[in-house]
């Protein structure tokens, strides 16, 4: 069809289309073929959708209508009175379907989703999803590791500060905000649907959360099925690291090192309580947590269970290893002298099920190489 | 100074009995499983008994730390403060504190193994570098003590600038150095009791040795050079005493600021005359003050998820024993101005030089709107490039441009009226504690536990705010605003906030980086609403300020002059400090509690040669305004997409500008 040309301010459709060649397929269609009948393809039922195609194309002075089963109608600006028409029809027809809409039935193309929280992008790519745009991607790499963010995900600054003057040149179809960063909704609802999503700050235990987490951002890309997989997975990994820790009655400090003199030690309220209350281990820790779970504690305090084992989560902030040779309370605890440490790889533990079942699995690795009762090995 | 017949013994005795108490009950309650086994634990323990061990190597250093620690800062203090003649003087002031911490933040990140080495000698060298930076400023002016007290406070906030955006990139892989930072006192050997020990007993000889000369810096500078005193030898001979003992504490027990300003002060508020009676009993209450501190901190211990942080503790002791003490002394007339000595070219024409300076602001106002990073059509990746977007440029730069501006106008207007009202130039709204004020509000609302709940951020900073105001005003009334109280009475209160900021920062709450970032000043979550008023509420209360012109040429005269001249001079400066107050409100609920602009615009103006009120007050305005907006693009630009607080670049930017100007002079 002749009459519709795009404008030189439709640039970015397009060039959005061609950046995401891989991963919409559906979009390449639309930007070979200049025919205003394919965008039924891509046009879906979400208020997004709508968004994203109706207002660059009405700033070229092409009118969209939006019907109700979705099929869109593209008149020129030559014609005034219908375009005036098409317009108010628009807007009402906009809001029926703004009201009237359901999610988007499966197989249909994927929303570009960027997420301000690492646990939430350790889901997102958990359940297949590519994230359009990740905050702070070089430290996502350093402290949650996996599964790594492809290559593609645009990065977006610090996690508390995404970059919104980037997010605001090519909006996603949809902002994941988490508790560390839900402030000024109301302008960032301006340029894309912002939800907050997060496992901590709610009423639910760990992993009640987190599974509601993990289906609630199912739910929005489309991928009920991934999750409800990724979650028996989950409850596999769990089963199986019951019953391989059964019947270890050896109480257990889970920590972090902050530095030489002081670690996070981990309690009730995030993942290590999952394992605790899953498993047949049981915490050495029973004093306060905080928020996150964890509580912050010179080392001296380990010793309020001689009997304990120590599991630490690496990585050691720099230089703590060498000072912990000559630090005599570490080198004096029971679980050091008697070889009761050992040492995990590096998890997120506020993570999301991929950091959970890693840490089952680390968990389960370190106690069949130290039985628990005492031997020589291990002792850093 | 007239004071009531009061010693500081009665302070030191209670202090002294506090301490006994909560260390009887620190014992009982943590180490009663070898009650009886006390002192034997603590002097031979048992190598196989892992509780003795704890208790000889934790709890007895530790106590011993604290008592070494709280009066080697005090001494250190005391010493500044003599030297300088300059009661705000202290290690944090004089920019040793940030010196160390910028050392250690360094080699953590990027020499590791240097780390190994001893950090406590990386901490001296960080400490001694940023004081012969500091000396190197300030030597052309023969130490002259106003030099190097405004050269330590810009090395100071220069240094902690640094150090906050580094913290800011590399939260995870610092957060042992943030506890570090809040002075955590936790020991795991004798190593650096022994340590302070020997340094402290150095030191102590060397002070007394200078006891004499320096006692007659209690005189006028001139009446101690005719009694033949080479003031350079002996500033340098004091300064360097008091730094070396304190980059010795920083390096061994971390960042406690509060002491070496407090401790020093409480013994002469409380009735410590001449310098050796002082020197003495600001150790004395030092040591006391942190041992009690350090004493209550291990007693909360068990309480608490979070690790309470001693050093940022004490200032919860000590702020309010300061503000306590002020109202009951009185205070006589104003002091003479220290600003004597700092002569400047002036300008004969300084509206040539402010035209220029309004041009440029606008021309890096228009810059900073035009020039960004766009998401490329081609790659995903943003390019420069210069307008394309309307739309984007007016929602989401003009926000963050014109709250800059408006920011770096009302700061920089803030500082100048409390330079001149105060007749200090370490004054700036950030030191009256109003803008710690409305952090304090702000901090308090994110950590209650509805702290996602959109309970409104300015309502608590406002009510922060006001009450540092009323506090600011009970301590002061009576005084008539004396300058001195006033701003002791505002560092006491900023310093509750550093409490604040040290304990959230310490707790490791993921949090902590919004509050990073907001306490360094950043424009991120200013909005179109939000910036209209600003902008509207900046141009009002400097419309306001322009006409004070009278006042504020004869306030720095000193109250006397001022009064002579038929001015009513308290309530001039009531006036004065309503309207600081609203400007600090204002400024910081937008932009976060950042004096670098506020301290920094008015000298910079000055420098520049704007001496009369008037134009200084334009060209501090202008100043700041051009800083800001310059600093704002530069934080959004420089690493994009990672986006640096304005606050942090304006310290950098006019920190440099600042040192070049001191070298000049």
């Amino acid at each position: 069809m002749t009459w519709w040309k795009p404008a030189a301010s439709d640039r970015r459709l397009f060039s959005h289309i061609i950046v995401n060649n891989n991963h919409y397929y559906v979009y390449q269609q639309f930007a070979f073929a200049h025919s205003p009948r394919l965008i039924t393809i891509v046009i879906r039922s979400t208020i997004t959708a709508q968004r994203r195609f109706q207002r660059p194309l009405e700033s070229a002075g092409v009118c969209v209508i939006v019907s109700r089963c979705q099929e869109p109608v593209i008149l020129s600006r030559a014609r005034p009175i219908p375009a005036l028409l098409a317009l108010a029809v628009t807007v009402l027809l906009g809001l029926a379907t703004a009201l009237a809409s359901t999610p988007a039935s499966a197989g249909s193309s994927p929303l570009r989703i960027a997420a301000a929280n690492w646990t939430v992008a350790e889901t997102l790519i958990a359940l297949g999803v590519v994230p359009y745009a990740v905050s702070d991607i070089p430290n996502y790499n350093a402290w949650v590791k996996a599964p790594p963010i492809p290559d593609s995900t645009l990065d977006i600054g610090l996690r508390n500060e995404p970059n919104l003057e980037l997010l605001a040149q090519d909006p996603p179809d949809l902002l994941l905000t988490s508790a560390l960063f839900s402030r000024d909704n109301a302008r960032l609802e301006r340029l894309m649907p912002v939800k907050m999503i997060d496992n901590f700050y709610t009423d639910e235990p760990f992993y009640e959360a987190t599974l509601a987490m993990t289906r609630k951002i199912a739910q929005l890309t489309d991928r009920e099925p991934q999750a409800e997989a990724l979650i028996a997975e989950t409850e596999q990994v769990l089963e199986e690291t019951a019953g391989a820790l059964q019947g270890s009655e050896t109480p257990l400090y889970v920590v972090q090192f902050s530095d030489a003199q002081h670690v996070r030690v981990f309690g009730h309220g995030n993942m290590v309580g999952t394992l605790f209350s899953r498993t047949d281990l049981t915490n050495a820790w029973t004093g306060p947590t905080n928020a996150w779970g964890y509580a912050s504690i010179p080392i001296d305090r380990l010793a309020e269970r001689p009997d304990a084992r120590i599991i630490v989560i690496e990585p050691y902030p720099r230089g703590v290893g060498e000072a912990l040779k000559d630090n005599r309370i570490w080198q004096h605890l029971p679980a050091v002298r008697e070889g009761r440490v050992s040492f995990i790889e590096p998890i997120w533990p506020y993570g999301g099920l991929i950091s959970l079942q890693r840490l089952a699995r680390s968990l389960v690795t370190v106690s069949d190489r130290i039985p628990p009762a005492a031997t020589e090995e291990g002792a850093p | 100074m007239t004071l009531r017949a009061r010693s500081p013994a009665w302070f030191a005795l209670a202090l002294l009995l506090l301490a006994v108490c909560l260390g009887a009950a620190t014992l009982q309650t943590q180490f009663a499983d070898l009650s009886g086994h006390w002192w034997q634990a603590i002097v031979s323990p048992d190598d196989d008994q892992i509780r003795q061990i704890v208790m000889h190597y934790t709890f007895a250093p530790r106590l011993l730390v604290a008592l070494l620690g709280g009066a080697a800062l005090a001494l250190a203090g005391c010493l500044m403060q003599q030297v300088l003649r300059n009661p705000l003087a202290s290690p944090a002031t004089l920019g040793v504190t940030s010196g160390a911490q910028l050392a250690l933040v360094i080699a953590t990140l990027w020499a590791p193994s240097w780390m190994l080495a001893g950090r406590e000698w990386l901490a001296l060298l960080g400490g001694i570098a940023a004081t012969l930076l500091v000396f190197a400023l300030s030597w052309k002016r023969r130490l002259a003590p106003m030099v190097v007290v405004l050269s330590g406070m810009v090395v100071s906030l220069y240094f902690s600038a640094i150090n906050s955006a580094l913290l800011l990139f590399h939260q995870e892989s610092l957060s042992g150095l943030f506890i570090w930072g809040a002075g955590a006192l936790a020991q795991d050997s004798w190593h650096d009791t022994q340590f302070l020990l020997l340094r402290l007993c150095i030191v102590v000889v060397l002070a007394l040795l200078l006891l004499r000369p320096l006692s007659l810096l209690d005189l006028e500078e001139d009446g101690a050079r005719s009694l033949g005193i080479s003031l350079r030898k002996l500033r340098f001979a004091g300064l360097g005493l008091g730094i070396f003992i304190t980059a010795c504490v920083v390096s061994a027990i971390g960042l406690i600021g509060f002491i070496g300003l407090a401790s020093p002060a409480i013994a002469r508020l409380s009735g410590a005359r001449t310098l050796p009676q002082r020197l003495v009993w600001s150790m004395i209450l030092g040591a006391l003050l942190l041992a009690v501190t350090d004493l209550a901190v291990q007693q909360l211990a068990p309480f608490t998820a979070s690790l309470l942080p001693t050093g940022a503790m004490t200032a919860a002791l000590g702020a309010p024993l300061l503000l306590w003490l002020l109202p009951r002394l009185k205070v006589g007339g104003s002091r003479p101005t220290p600003s004597t000595g700092l002569m400047l070219p002036r300008l004969a024409h300084p509206h040539h030089r402010l035209w220029v300076l309004g041009a440029m602001t606008l021309v890096a106002c228009a810059l900073a709107l035009v020039v960004g990073f766009m998401l490329d059509s081609h790659s995903k990746y943003p390019s420069l490039a210069g307008i394309d977007d309307l739309v984007l440029i007016v929602d989401w730069r003009l926000p963050r441009v014109a709250t800059a501006a408006a920011a770096g106008l009302m700061l920089a207007v803030a500082g100048t009226l409390l330079q001149r009202m105060t007749g200090n130039p370490m004054a700036s709204p950030e030191v009256l504690g109003i803008s710690a004020g409305v952090a304090i509000g702000v901090i308090a609302l994110m950590l209650l536990p509805l702290g996602i709940a959109p309970l409104s951020g300015s309502v608590m900073g406002f009510s922060g705010a006001t009450v540092a105001l009323l506090v600011l005003i009970v301590c002061n009334r009576r005084s008539g605003f004396a300058p001195e109280r006033l701003l002791l009475t505002g560092i006491a209160i900023s310093s509750l906030l550093d409490a604040m900021r040290a304990i959230v920062l310490a707790s490791e709450d993921p949090r902590a980086q919004q509050l990073l970032s907001w306490l360094g000043g950043s424009t991120y979550y200013a909005s179109l609403t939000s910036s209209a008023w600003i902008v509207v509420i900046a141009i009002m209360l400097f419309a306001l300020a322009l006409p004070l012109q009278r006042w504020l040429t004869l306030l720095p005269l000193g109250a006397p002059t001022a009064k002579a001249l038929g001015m009513d001079v308290d309530r001039s400066r009531l006036v004065l400090l309503a309207l600081v107050a609203l400007l600090t409100v204002a400024a910081t609920l937008v932009i976060g509690p950042l004096s670098f602009i506020g301290l920094m615009a008015p000298h910079m103006a000055r420098l520049m040669g704007f001496h009369g009120a008037r134009h200084q007050l334009l060209g501090a305005g202008l100043l700041g305004m051009l800083v800001m907006v310059t600093a704002d693009w530069l934080g959004r630009n420089l690493f994009f997409p990672y986006q640096l607080p304005a606050g942090l670049i304006a310290a950098l930017i006019g920190g440099v500008y600042f040192m070049w100007g001191l070298r000049r002079l």
